[in-house]
């Protein structure tokens, strides 16, 4: 039943592609990556260097209203929701 | 009216659905929407690649997103689906320190509802509005703005920076997606 389902859902999704040309999107059940993974890699992508130190240069003022730090300080924000609780 | 399902995981998977897929039928179906986990009941979407360069009428700009969600329990067995943080992005260079941001959609959630938390636009970088004995920099302040919606980022895009859409009727698109927000996710604060 359930492979008849996917069979069938495919179908659907190919004959929409065709018609429309709206390729509908993957949805993944586990998330893509985890944010310790996704800061280090951007941080040594975009500054050449670690988390760590790209938050030691955010805390310093140096990263000003950079896409870099709107998403170091995105990060450290979403941290600090625990379970429905603001950590002040 | 708010999101509510079995488990965390049930409540990113719808969210992301619909954001994936406005921004796929309207926009780009090569830059693709990743969650990005900080904890099993907190994530963030945001584009894999980072930010996506579209061609406008100031040339090319950058477009950058970040939607920061929590699933809080409100029964064991039910998780709600709040919207915790965004930012929304354009600027002319791509992910640099300097930035040059064109505009800079912004909220993030502050029990305490300070004004510079609250939904709000910041317009370019450093621009001065010259006044008679003084001047204002715009790109400062926090002008106040409604919860902004990706359909009005991307609305905004096709109808005043003539970006292209994947589609000839992505007004209606937009409209329905917009709908089924309201109906079914329809974040408060």
């Amino acid at each position: 039943m359930a492979v008849m389902r996917e069979k069938l859902s495919g179908l659907w999704n190919r004959a929409r592609e065709a018609l429309t040309g709206w390729v509908v999107p993957s949805c993944d059940v586990a998330a893509d990556e985890s944010a310790d993974a996704r800061l280090e890699r951007l941080s040594y992508q975009w500054l050449g260097c670690s988390a760590a130190e790209a938050y030691n240069r955010l805390d310093a003022g140096e990263l000003g209203d950079s896409v870099v730090a709107s998403t170091l300080r995105h990060y450290r924000f979403l941290r600090s929701l625990d379970d429905g609780q603001r950590i002040r | 009216m708010s999101l509510v399902r079995r488990s965390a995981r049930e409540c990113f998977d719808a969210w992301r659905k619909h954001v994936a897929s406005v921004i796929a039928s309207t926009l780009t179906k090569d830059q693709q929407v990743g969650r990005v986990e900080v904890s099993p009941t907190v994530e963030s979407l945001e584009f894999r690649a980072g930010a996506v360069p579209l061609k406008t009428t100031v040339g090319s700009v950058y477009f950058h997103f970040m939607q920061g969600l929590r699933a809080k329990a409100v029964t064991n067995r039910e998780f709600n689906l709040e919207l915790m943080k965004y930012s929304y992005r354009l600027q002319i260079r791509d992910i640099s320190v300097a930035g040059e941001p064109l505009f800079r959609w912004e909220y993030e959630f502050d029990d305490q509802g300070k004004h510079t938390t609250r939904p709000h636009l910041h317009v370019g970088e450093k621009v001065q509005l010259e006044l008679t004995n003084s001047t204002l920099d715009i790109s400062r302040i926090h002008l106040p703005t409604g919860l902004v919606t990706i359909e009005a980022i991307l609305r905004f895009l096709f109808s005043e920076l003539q970006v292209k859409p994947r589609c000839r009727d992505w007004l209606d698109l937009l409209a329905a997606s917009e709908r089924s927000y309201y109906q079914h996710f329809a974040f408060g604060f």
